[in-house]
């Protein structure tokens, strides 16, 4: 048995200016880009607008462009396009690894890379049917009082699950974004916020309501900048991450495996993708297992597993660590280094 | 609010007044009685529904019908020519690859699509390119069978295509 949305009217502008028009004229609508998470919600009565904007025909959003040091990815690009573009692949490597992690192989042909930037957060009691969530006394982040996940508190731990956005992080990506009131340009580590119900959007530079976002700018990193993308899931065939961790690092000695900046950032495991926070100590150090110790303990004190997937957070805990050890070995192992040998599970 | 809409179906033009909020399998199966398409899971997770818009492996349940004015639509009803079964439907046969048979028409349409773009998969290709499918009968196996027969029966059948000529 299925259950219909809310009924809608569906609008098609051809440019970004008659989304606008169409978008001042119903400030209730929402951006429809491949629909993979937005038409699922709508299903569910997660989000029921009067009007939906379908994005698809606007054909100056798709696409990948180099110009310079900058690679700039159309918000309308599909995930599948980012995953086999050449330049990505040969550029931003980590980029094209998480967008072909994400899902299976029709949603990602379906799904936009600005989709994936504006999911909506995740948790087992809010990713439910109608029928579902009012058997359980709906939830605080849509119809109900309380959160399931954590009962006393007023805060919502949905997680952000999306793949691409913590490697775009790690290479500081921005955001050109556009509203009836005007365009403005965010980072991307502003426009997210700490709390599950809105992660998007409570921000001063999250999105704001009718905003659409039109392209993503990264910088191309130097010469010596490696990253690699991680990801824990249930079935690697087709499932959101469970934890998703990106790593960088900037050699200063890449034959001596000698850290000139190192990054690291955590999908699936928090409201918002999160940037790992102290890791200034290991510029100037080698990559080693004392290193790695010291990444898994601040990727411990920032990853904060709740109750909001079927798998126990207790293991997702655990495998941030595990994450960070594969991640490290990987960009280890294409220097053949010492790591590899103490590397346990290797 | 409708839409008029044009389209074409499995080869035949037509043109369709559909709902903002109304969804191609909703229209495929609904309104034109092309009930091969399946609704599994509602929601993105299994590709039972899985059609081919403009040659591209599509979820019909998450595509609004709207969306796809001026497309050309295959389903698995499109597939079967007064010849008989398409290679792929009947590598599903003769390799066993179909058992309840609810997965079968999304498996087939995302087979149709791998074979097009190619035609000459490893088996771990066609893991790859029917990832998006779930099957609670089979355990796969047979199914990449399948898909094998159909890869090896089109490989000969474009072979004696060239050979003989225009
Ligand atoms: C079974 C299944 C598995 C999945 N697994 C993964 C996974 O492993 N990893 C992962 O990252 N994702 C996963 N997804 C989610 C999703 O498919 C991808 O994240 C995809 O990239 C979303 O893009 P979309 O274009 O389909 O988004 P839509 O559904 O069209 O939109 C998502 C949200 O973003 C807003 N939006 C979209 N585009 C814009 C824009 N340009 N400007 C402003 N707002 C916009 C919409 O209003 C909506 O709120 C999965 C989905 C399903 C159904
Ligand atoms: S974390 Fe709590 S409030 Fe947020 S979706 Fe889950 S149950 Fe609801
Ligand atoms: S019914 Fe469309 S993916 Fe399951
Ligand atoms: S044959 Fe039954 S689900 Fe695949």
């Amino acid at each position: 048995m299925t259950y219909p949305s809310a009924p809608y009217d569906l609008h098609q502008p051809a440019s970004v200016d008659e989304a606008m028009a169409l978008m001042t004229r119903y400030p209730d609508a929402l951006y429809l880009a491949g629909g993979t998470d937005l038409v699922v919600n709508l299903r569910r009565r997660i989000r029921e607008p009067g009007h939906v904007i379908a994005l698809r025909r606007i054909g100056d959003l798709r696409g990948i462009a180099l110009d310079g040091g900058h690679l700039t990815i159309g918000a309308l690009t599909t995930i599948s396009a980012v995953a086999a573009h050449p330049e990505v692949q040969r550029r931003m490597p980590a980029l094209a690894e998480a967008a072909g992690l994400v899902a299976g192989p029709t949603i990602r042909n379906m799904g936009t890379q600005g989709g994936n930037l504006c999911l909506d957060t995740r948790c087992r009691y809010y990713n439910q049917s109608f029928f579902w969530r009012k058997a359980n006394d709906f939830c605080l982040k849509k119809d109900g009082e309380v959160c399931h996940v954590a009962p006393g508190g007023s805060f919502c731990w949905a997680a952000y699950s999306g793949d691409t956005a913590p490697v775009l992080l790690l290479h500081d990506a921005e955001l050109e974004l556009v509203s009836p009131q005007g365009a403005r340009r965010v980072t991307l580590a502003e426009f997210y916020g700490s709390d599950g119900r809105w992660s998007v959007g409570t921000e001063p530079g999250g999105l704001r309501p009718g905003e659409l976002l039109l392209r993503v700018h990264v910088p191309l990193p130097p010469a010596g900048a490696a990253c690699v993308y991680e990801k824990l899931r249930v079935r690697d065939s087709i499932d959101y991450p469970l934890v998703g961790l990106a790593l960088r690092v900037d050699w200063a000695d890449e034959a001596a495996r000698r850290i000139g900046a190192i990054a690291m950032a955590l999908t699936a495991v928090n409201p918002r993708p999160e940037r790992v926070g102290g890791l200034e100590p290991l510029t100037g150090a080698t990559l080693d297992m004392a290193a790695v110790a010291h990444l898994q303990k601040q990727a411990h004190r920032t990853g904060k597993p709740m109750r909001t997937t079927v798998a126990d957070p207790a293991y997702r805990r655990a495998m941030i660590g595990t994450l960070v050890e594969k991640a490290c070995t990987r960009l280890a192992r294409e220097l053949d280094g010492p790591l590899m040998e103490q590397a346990r599970w290797a | 609010m409708k839409t008029l809409i044009s389209l074409i179906i499995n080869g035949r033009k037509r043109e369709e007044a559909v709902g903002g909020s109304e969804l191609l399998i909703e229209l495929l199966r609904d309104r034109l009685g092309l009930t091969g398409t399946k609704m599994g899971c509602d929601g993105g997770d299994c590709g039972a529904c899985t059609v081919l818009v403009d040659g591209e492996p599509t979820l019909s349940c998450l595509t609004p019908a709207a969306a796809v004015d001026g497309c050309e639509i295959t389903t698995v009803e499109g597939l079967a020519t007064s010849g008989g079964l398409h290679p792929i439907q009947e590598g599903f046969h003769l390799k066993l690859g179909s058992q309840c048979g609810f997965c079968t028409p999304g498996m087939i349409m995302a087979a149709k699509a791998l074979l097009d773009k190619h035609p000459e998969p490893s088996p771990q290709e066609i893991r790859a390119g029917l990832a998006n499918n779930l099957c609670r009968c089979t355990g796969y196996n047979s199914i990449i069978a399948s898909v094998q027969y159909a890869a090896e029966k089109l490989k000969q059948a474009t072979r004696a295509r060239t050979r003989g000529g225009p």
